[in-house]
């Protein structure tokens, strides 16, 4: 037997997994409950914004466009405050003096310190977004999540973490933690009201992508920017020679100047924007990201649909996209913005906007007032017989149009039809004249 | 002689009870917020894009950051010393509260000048009320270094998830993002407000560790 065998102290042989530092750094400490706060955080607002007219579970690109500013809007005040917050704990119990009497250099130390603060607020936000992936992949139909964008955000989490820990270990104030907490919210709130412009650089921005995805170097170019930085903050702190905090921070400028150069990072995505179409007449075509609405957008419009067949100057396709209308195309309101969990939300009202679309340009743009008043009451008047709305008239009463829709209603079947072919004919001149708009 | 001692000697208790809290720093932060509540305020109505809802974000964020320096002055750094005093603990602390949420609440009131029922004085004071009782309800639970934190995640979620209409039952849980008068948020905030107040004068805040 060793000397040092003894049962009260064994030799460091017999346990061979003792624990490791690295998870005992992560065991303790703010970081677990920063994770769970930010993801508990995140979820509340998710579920309490799922029914929104926008819901977020309708297709994965509304999910990751939710995900990108909720996660960083939420989760970056509070990671660079758990990071300050886990700094400043370290300096307060003099864990500096603790380190200069350590066998390792100290850039190792304080990168196994530093590491839960930019760890937890990844993971925290990591759950959020897995948890709204699972709640939306049963309505999200075509295409698959961006998980790229997914890991970005979780990068600049991770590094506004570290920012966050060295700030809290250089500064001593009470205050610094809520402060940071809002100064962070401030840089990441205040582009967005500034200007209209994207900021790729800004990671709380919200892109819009319709039919866009990211370009294979987004991804990369975003981590190398959000991350550059943390590491260059981390070195210019942690290590012996601060010069090497260069190296990180070039790595970060590069990646900015090809995120904001004049190649957009985000492109449109054919595949996305592929037009699927019913065989109806006339044609409903969908884009691909909503070709599972296709069905009910359909029925939706079969009533208008079956008034409007065989009519000269009649739209023959409905298309939901404005760039690609052909000339006798009739623009379709996005099917998206109109559901909810893979439901159009109100058929009735979708068809009734779609109509309302399909008329509105002539009586809105020339003529004299009161021919233009007229053709303004018709054209309503025939938007409600075509496509019903529960609403029409609720706030005003619009007596004329109502008037309007009776006198078609009072018609046979061959008079609507007659008239629909004169109001048709009249509107779809080059230079519409509300004057000419038939009387029913 | 011995009357102009006493003062002298309360004044000196004053002064060293407003160091050991931070008070100085506290106030000159209030100030500080206030003024830049203001700005902002001022920038956001002039902007031509942010119509009726333009000062929200200072209504909502101005109040927080205000109730997280009155949470963190809420700290003792002589826990034991201060139980074992002859006098009552809570009136100093009502006191302390109550005064330090007065100031906040007069000079962020006069950050955004007319129009009080949308999102103006009244909003930003009824927001104060109850970011101020949160803060001294999570001071009590948790302690005073952490107190900001459950108000600023909770007035996180509520900014980002806020219903547009104003009605129902949002009006009392969405109290920070309504406009001014609405009851709910008034009943919610108030109700916060002397919880927490409350709470914080029987049973002061929690001790911390380093």
């Amino acid at each position: 037997m060793r000397p040092s065998d003894s049962p009260d102290h064994p030799s460091p042989a017999r346990h061979p997994h003792g624990v490791n530092p690295l998870i005992s750094e992560l065991r303790r400490g703010v970081g677990p409950w920063s994770a769970l706060a930010i993801a508990l955080t995140m979820g509340a607002t998710l579920v309490v914004t799922a029914d929104d007219l926008d819901g977020w579970q309708s297709s994965w690109r509304s999910v990751s466009e939710v995900l990108q500013p909720l996660g960083l809007l939420i989760g970056g005040p509070m990671s660079s405050a758990a990071g300050c917050w886990h700094g400043g704990r370290e300096r307060r119990n003099r864990m500096g003096e603790l380190r200069a009497s350590g066998a390792r250099t100290p850039i190792r130390q304080l990168l196994l310190a530093a590491t839960p603060s930019a760890l937890w607020p990844a993971v925290g936000y990591l759950v959020a977004a897995v948890g709204a992936l699972l709640a939306c992949s049963p309505y999200a139909g075509w295409g698959s999540p961006f998980f790229s964008v997914i890991v970005v955000n979780a990068c600049a989490l991770a590094s506004l973490g570290v920012v966050g820990y060295v700030i809290g270990q250089l500064v001593t104030w009470r205050l610094l933690a809520p402060v940071l907490a809002g100064v962070v919210f401030l840089c990441l709130v205040v582009p967005a009201y500034v200007g209209p412009e994207p900021h790729w650089l800004n990671p709380a921005y919200q892109y819009t992508p319709r039919w866009d995805a990211p370009l294979w170097w987004y991804a990369p170019a975003s981590i190398a920017w959000t991350g550059g930085l943390g590491t260059a903050v981390f070195l210019a702190y942690a290590a012996r020679r601060r010069a090497i905090a260069l190296i990180p921070l070039i790595v970060a400028c590069l990646a900015a100047a090809l995120l904001t150069g004049d190649d957009r990072p985000w492109r449109l995505d054919p595949n996305a924007a592929r037009l699927i179409c019913d065989d109806g007449t006339p044609q409903v075509c969908v884009t691909a990201v909503d070709q599972q609405l296709l069905p009910q957008v359909s029925y939706a419009l079969s009533g208008v649909n079956a008034r409007l067949s065989g009519i000269p100057h009649a739209p023959r396709r409905w298309v939901d996209d404005p760039g690609r209308l052909q000339a006798e195309d009739a623009r379709l309101p996005s099917p998206e913005f109109h559901s909810l969990r893979g439901r159009l939300r109100e058929p009735e009202e979708y068809a009734n906007w779609a109509v309302g679309q399909l008329f509105q340009e002539c009586w809105s743009t020339h003529g004299d007032g009161a021919s233009r008043l007229r053709a303004g009451w018709i054209t309503r008047g025939l938007v409600q017989w075509l496509a019903p709305s529960v609403i029409f008239g609720q706030g005003a009463p619009w007596p004329e149009a109502k008037g309007y829709v009776a006198r078609l209603d009072a018609k046979t079947p061959a008079e609507q039809r007659s008239y629909l072919v004169d109001y048709l004919a009249s509107t779809s001149t080059d230079i519409c004249d509300p004057a000419e708009v038939p009387v029913p | 002689m011995t009357a102009l001692n006493c003062r002298g000697r309360s004044t000196e208790t004053l002064r060293l009870y407003g160091r050991s809290r931070g008070l100085p720093a506290a106030f000159a932060f209030l100030l500080l917020t206030a003024a830049l509540a203001a700005w902002a305020a001022d920038w956001l109505v002039g902007h031509p894009h942010y119509g009726y809802g333009a000062r929200v974000p200072v209504v909502v964020f101005g109040p927080l950051l205000a109730s997280a320096a009155v949470g963190t002055s809420l700290h003792t750094p002589s826990d034991e010393l201060d139980r074992l005093s002859v006098g009552p603990w809570w009136p100093r602390r009502l006191a302390h509260l109550l005064g330090l949420t007065a100031l906040a609440g007069l000079v962020l009131a006069l950050a955004v000048p007319g129009e009080p029922d949308r999102y103006g004085a009244a909003a930003m004071v009824r927001n104060l009320l109850g970011a101020t009782g949160g803060s001294a309800l999570a001071a009590v639970a948790l302690g005073a270094r952490a107190s900001w934190l459950p108000m600023c995640l909770y007035t996180g979620s509520v900014y980002l998830s806020a219903p547009r209409t104003r009605t129902g039952a949002a009006t009392s849980w969405a109290w920070p993002m309504q406009p001014g008068p609405e009851p709910g948020a008034w009943v919610t905030a108030g109700t916060l407000f002397v919880v927490g107040v409350g709470l914080h004068a029987w049973r002061g805040v929690r001790r911390e560790g380093r």
